[in-house]
């Protein structure tokens, strides 16, 4: 049960949040849809003495509506609720509590991704923005455009999008851009231009889950040093000797202790001593509250690190399974979707993206999910 | 404060009569003549209202312009029918209130037949809004879809349209007992989703 404050919280957000609902109706809009109306009244009137066909009518319409697209507005209505639209580059910007702040010109489009105390995480879908970024060391602020990344701690910076190429200038601080061909940081007036294209297959798109449960993936590892790696079965006990460095086998070491164990084996960039930690840890502790992190990030490294999306698919199902209403099913059904497409399994990949739009009609893994279920 | 207190602060028990006559429902310049205006300025006049209580309920922008085209199709249908002037806005409101529920069915069957699902948070937030509030409201939203049709509008009318319960079960043509028990529903999963 939720404390009163949270419900008087949540009520007074709503109360004022209630009021930014936009209202999509402007002049030219109700004189097109009298229009429309009055068409249909003059339709209706021809259709009484055609009842006698109605059955066959019914059916093919119904048939045509599930497949035809909707009738479009006039264009003029496109920006017609927003301010000064008859400016041609009108500048846009959104402000955020803390100071920070986006510009963004006309064509530009911006959607915020995630807002909390620790993470502000945006994406860059399409045009030039400028990011003034108060600076904040407990807040980090990304920006995704692509398959790139941008992660500042306070700065101002212009990025472009267009064409799966990106643009990032630095006026001022220090940014870090991550790309599939690349990794930099840039301070300021110093400039870079990156691809963001979709990550083909076996490569890696960076993205963050949850800010509780962020992760920094280190480079990838190159493919010759885990060409030879071979794709444990669930179902074989675990033949790997402990090293110096893994917690030792005992049942005083913890998932919490395992899981931090294997964060640090992967920060120094030996995924494959992550994963056998991950893998000890999900088998001593299979009903542990954490074990559906565990395998969530066990996914991400055999996914990202290893190469080895059939069984990060099957990792990642198995989060979703451990924890079905947590707070990272909906990226373990994202990625699952991501491995079973990049393991060739493509009607699985389809199918279980097909659940995922019905799930989370506003989902923040949408595109992902649309991309490599091949929905799109 | 508990929830059922909440609502039982805000529920007017002393003038339940005055649903019929509150000022939200009623059209104060054609009550006064006593007559009932022509179908032409009913659209002119209550086009942005039916279209701003559709987009609430639906929060989905490119369906409302079918939901009005629906709405006043059945307004030119049954305006000659209407008695009292006073109650126009309410019957268009209840019009559209019906109208929005069985479009929000005919999208679930729509999601489940054809595999997609219409997104609504590009266009549900207005550009003034702040980051914050846009996450907030796609969240309300993405809740909303997960609730049935009957439930959703009544809490919308609640929460987002600011009605009374009494015009709520009014405008949804259903009892109030049945109206509090929609929006407590659908506000409780709100709360427990929302605050995670």
């Amino acid at each position: 049960m939720k404390s009163d404050d949270e419900i008087e919280n949540l009520e007074k957000q709503l109360e004022s949040a209630r009021a930014h609902i936009r209202t999509p109706i402007s002049d030219a809009r109700v004189r097109w849809l009298q229009g429309r109306i009055e068409s249909r009244l003059a339709r209706r009137k021809w259709a009484r003495p055609a009842l006698g066909l109605a059955a066959v009518t019914c059916a093919s319409l119904l048939v045509w509506f599930l497949w035809s697209p909707e009738p479009q507005p006039p264009v003029a209505d496109a920006r017609d609720n927003t301010p000064s639209s008859s400016e041609s580059s009108r500048q846009r910007t959104i402000a955020f509590v803390d100071g920070s702040a986006i510009s963004l010109d006309d064509e530009s489009v911006v959607t915020t991704l995630t807002v909390t105390e620790a993470l502000i995480e945006v994406e860059l879908e399409q045009g030039r923005a400028n990011f003034q970024v108060t600076p904040n060391p407990q807040r980090t602020f990304i920006v995704h455009a692509g398959s790139a990344r941008v992660s500042v701690l306070g700065t101002t910076f212009t990025m472009t999008f267009a064409e799966d190429s990106l643009t990032v200038e630095v006026e001022e601080g220090t940014v870090r851009v991550e790309s599939r061909e690349s990794d930099e940081t840039l301070t300021t007036n110093q400039r870079t231009q990156v691809s963001a294209a979709a990550a083909a297959e076996g490569g890696e798109t960076h993205r963050l889950g949850d800010p509780e449960q962020e992760i920094v993936i280190p480079p990838e590892v190159p493919a010759a040093e885990v060409a030879n790696a071979e794709e444990p079965s669930a179902e074989e006990p675990s033949a790997e000797e402990p090293s110096a460095e893994e917690p030792p086998p005992s049942h005083e070491a913890s998932l919490e202790d395992l899981l931090a164990a294997a964060d640090s084996a992967r920060l120094s960039g030996d995924a494959q001593r992550a994963a056998r930690i991950l893998r000890r840890g999900l088998r001593r502790y299979p009903s542990d509250p954490s074990a559906s992190l565990a395998s969530f990030t066990l996914g991400r490294l055999l996914l990202g690190q290893l190469g080895q999306p059939s069984a990060a698919a099957r990792a990642f199902a198995e989060a979703r399974r451990l924890a079905p209403t947590g707070a990272l099913f909906e990226d373990c059904m994202a990625r699952e979707v991501e491995a079973l497409s990049r393991a060739g399994e493509d009607a699985r990949a389809r199918a279980l993206a097909e659940q995922y739009v019905v799930r989370f009609p506003n989902g923040r893994r949408t595109n992902l999910v649309r991309r490599y279920g091949g929905l799109r | 404060m508990p929830i059922s207190a909440v609502f039982s602060e805000r529920f007017d028990v002393e003038h339940p009569h005055l649903v019929l006559v509150d000022p939200v429902l009623v059209d104060p310049e054609h009550a006064d003549r006593g007559e009932l205006p022509p179908y032409e300025k009913v659209y002119r006049d209550y086009v942005r209202y039916v279209a701003s209580i559709g987009m609430k309920i639906l929060g989905n922008e490119s369906e409302v312009d079918d939901l009005v085209q629906d709405v006043f199709l059945s307004v030119h249908r049954g305006l000659s029918q209407v008695r009292d002037p006073r109650a126009l806005k309410g019957w268009l409101a209840r019009i559209t209130v019906r109208t929005a529920q069985k479009r929000l069915r005919y999208r679930r069957v729509r999601g489940w037949l054809m595999g997609g699902v219409d997104h609504t948070s590009a266009q549900l937030v207005d550009e003034h809004a702040s980051p914050e509030t846009g996450v907030l409201l796609r969240a309300v939203y993405h809740v909303l879809d997960g609730v049935p049709a009957a439930d959703r509008s009544a809490w919308v009318l609640r929460y987002i349209e600011n009605e009374t319960l009494p015009q709520v079960a009014e405008l949804c043509g259903c009892s109030l007992a049945t109206a509090k028990r929609r929006i407590t529903r659908t506000h409780q999963k709100m709360v427990r989703e929302l605050s995670q």
